[in-house]
């Protein structure tokens, strides 16, 4: 049927009212009533009225609004948007340890990992009058602008964990390349002493991020100075288990003696190991299986530990990190020293039980 | 100069030609990464491929008979992972028996499809603002519940519902066949599937034919919350763990796979197998581009592509449509060779010509 018949179709039956036509109608099957209108719209405002109440019930307090402006230079935000990485917990409880002593609010990321969402939490943080700014951008040049609008705003913004913001007052970053270097040296002298210096490497990657890239790039690099035998054979975008489990999947069917997997972090590894497992590998290839990752999240550091095929992480200390973010911000806000903070990796192996346990017990 | 005249029966090769013309696209691409890659034409790439789409096929089956009718779920990624993020707390926190765990989980997304089906088929609201709502609702909710903290160690029996085999053949791809076959049934075999057609293509001409044009939505929607809830219950059996990022993104691809397949966006037109060819090609090229190492935003750009060809079929279908139809012999016999003079839209769907000429037909009765 054509547009034109069912307008004609239309015209030959009785008419209706048009708030009660679908789509998106508050009342079907039949004229609508005064009874059914109020009836929706009751629904509709309870809905309305309702739900901003109920959201308001489950925030935290960082919701908490009231303050007057300068109130609100004693809050710091903190865009770190991965709110389901495993350091996120860990790495906002030292955030607000430091800022319980320090006297500021902690503003907590909701962004889910969106940019649109980003982008529009940081642009309420200046609206609000914020003190600082600390931000883990998800796409740099598209943050850039809010730099400039807070400090129009008297806000104050740091970048975190890569150092790839022009302009910014501060940062809290990681030392990528140590880190990559850490993990691709320890990851050649495994190949070397294992492989006989031959592997096969597939990287899963994060490629849009500074961070993505300098760890693998290092990594690989670090890696193949030692071992110059070990060739990269496949690479596929992919952070977390469900993007990385499918991927090591496709790729060991082209590449059936994949023998080292480099995973831009430590969420991604799971997955890795789940398709690796799901070859049925006999003994010796299980053995033979190298996967690393970054961050230190606990489920890796505790298979690290086990001595299974996920050998290694650049671990970050979580709660320091948060502290430090803390510090740098507040000290931007007070004028004060340091406001530039690189922190290090800490390489997790089998062999590292002290640290393992240390780091373990933080993030738990 | 008289205009072009088309017999129904063209009209339907051309509709067809859709989901028939995305066979012929797959085969083509398998052709090709068979001669690109050794790896492709194996056995047990081809079951790495039907595992990898087996999720999104069974959540694709009612998707499909939900567009159909018109009707569509956006939810069903965010309910995926809703589910999943329940069971984790259930069996974990809760320690309830795994089993019963994951029961609840599936009950958990049937009441988010009573939800919608009851909003939608009963009291009016657009399918998309709702199950828009319940994408960013049930996201919202899986988060809250887990304060985004995975849960894992289900053991290895739950472990069997992804990664486990039955003749060599992986547990989620036999479910996925097994909802094929069920919506097959459906779909072509019994009155439902010819319904749905029906309300998809004028939901007033159908329910004044008699069909329940509320109540097989509302199923359906139910159905879809189910195999959503079911799919994240897989997905977290093959990780070992119950993330909330379990089936994100997962609303878009079924919607890309029902629409490759040659199912009209506004309902009324569709096949099932049409879908299939959609949820397989979209396996295909995802596996075959990481096969020859190909970069993954040319998938993208590749599906992307292809969705706008099946755009353009769909466009043309439309107009070609509205288009003067000869009186044939094959369309009187069209008219003629129903019992009572069924409308083709009550005929089963695929087998007969276009529901929507059906439909006006109908209407005019």
């Amino acid at each position: 049927m054509n547009l034109n018949e069912r307008e004609q179709q239309a015209e030959t039956r009785p008419q209706r009212p048009i708030l009660a036509a679908r789509p998106g109608a508050l009342a079907v099957g039949g004229p609508l009533s005064r009874r059914r209108f109020l009836g929706g719209a009751g629904i509709t405002a309870g809905l309305a009225i309702g739900a901003p109440v109920l959201a308001a019930c489950g925030t935290t307090k960082s919701a908490s609004g009231g303050s007057s402006s300068s109130g609100n230079r004693k809050k710091i935000g903190f865009s770190q948007p991965d709110t389901s990485a495993s350091i996120w917990a860990p790495l906002m409880a030292g955030a607000q340890q430091a800022c319980k002593a320090r006297g500021y609010e902690l503003l907590e990321s909701h962004a889910n990992s969106k940019l649109d969402a980003q982008l529009s939490e940081i642009q309420t943080w200046i609206g609000e009058g914020v003190g600082a700014i600390v931000a883990l951008p998800l796409d740099n040049n598209a943050i850039i602008p809010l730099i400039k609008k807070a400090h129009s705003a008297g806000t104050k913004f740091l970048d975190y964990s890569d150092n790839a913001l022009p302009g910014v007052d501060g940062w809290v970053i990681f030392d990528n390349l140590q880190g990559a270097k850490l993990v691709g040296t320890y990851a050649g002298q495994w190949v070397n002493k294992n492989l006989g210096g031959k592997a096969q490497v597939a990287l899963l990657t994060h490629q849009i991020q500074l961070t993505g890239r300098q760890r693998i790039d290092g990594c690989v690099k670090a890696l193949q100075a030692l071992a110059p035998g070990a060739k990269v054979v496949a690479q596929h975008e992919g952070v977390l288990s469900p993007d990385t489990f499918p991927a090591f999947q496709s790729m060991l069917q082209a590449h059936p003696g994949i023998n080292v997997a480099i995973c831009i972090a430590d969420e991604g590894c799971d997955g890795v190991l789940r398709a690796f497992m799901g070859t049925h590998p006999s003994q010796k290839q299980i053995s033979d299986m190298f996967i690393c990752g970054f961050d230190g999240s606990a489920p890796v550091i505790k298979a690290v530990g086990s001595g299974g095929p996920i050998r290694a992480t650049g671990a970050l200390d979580a709660i320091g990190i948060g502290k430090a973010v803390i510090q740098a911000a507040a000290d931007c806000i007070e004028g004060k020293s340091p406001t530039k903070i690189n922190f290090p990796y800490n390489l997790c192996t089998v062999d590292t039980k002290a640290l393992n346990q240390r780091l373990l017990a933080e993030v738990s | 100069m008289p205009r072009p005249r088309l017999t129904h029966g063209s009209l339907h090769r051309l509709g067809s030609a859709q989901g028939g013309g995305l066979f012929v696209a797959l085969i083509l691409l398998s052709l090709y990464f068979s001669a690109a890659t050794g790896s492709f034409f194996t056995q047990s790439n081809l079951l790495v491929v039907l595992e990898q789409v087996s999720v999104l096929g069974m959540v694709a089956v009612p998707g499909a008979m939900l567009l159909v009718s018109g009707n569509l779920d956006l939810s069903v990624g965010s309910v995926a992972g809703l589910s999943a993020a329940v069971f984790g707390e259930f069996a974990k926190v809760l320690g309830w028996p795994v089993l019963l765990a994951a029961v609840g989980a599936v009950a958990v997304g049937a009441a988010w499809g009573v939800m919608n089906g009851v909003l939608i088929s009963y009291l009016g609201f657009s399918p998309v603002i709702v199950t828009l709502g319940g994408f960013a609702g049930a996201a919202g909710l899986a988060q809250t519940i887990t304060s985004d903290v995975t849960r894992s160690g289900f053991g290895a029996a739950f472990d069997q519902l992804g990664d486990g085999t039955l003749a060599g053949i992986p547990v989620p791809v036999i479910i996925f066949f097994a909802v094929f076959a069920v919506g097959l049934y459906i779909w072509y075999e019994t009155r439902v599937g010819r319904h749905l057609t029906a309300i998809g293509a004028n939901r007033d001409a159908a329910q004044a034919l008699g069909v329940a044009s509320k109540r097989l939505p509302c199923t359906i929607y139910i159905l879809s919350g189910m195999a959503a809830a079911l799919g994240g219950l897989i997905i977290t059996a093959q990780l070992d763990g119950a993330s909330v990022q379990i089936g994100v993104g997962l609303e878009l691809q079924v919607l890309t796979a029902i629409l490759l397949g040659g199912v009209a966006f506004n309902g009324g037109r569709g096949s099932l197998w049409g879908t299939l060819a959609g949820i397989l090609f979209i396996g295909v090229l995802d596996d075959g581009l990481i096969l020859i190492n190909v970069g993954p935003y040319v998938a993208d750009l590749a599906v992307g592509g292809a969705l706008v060809v099946a755009a353009a079929l769909d466009v043309l279908y439309q107009r070609l449509e509205k288009m003067p139809v000869a009186e044939s012999a094959e369309a009187e016999a069209l008219e003629t060779d129903r019992p009572g003079g069924r409308p083709a839209a009550l005929a089963p769907p695929g087998r007969e010509g276009p529901a929507v000429s059906g439909v006006k037909e109908a209407g005019r009765g």
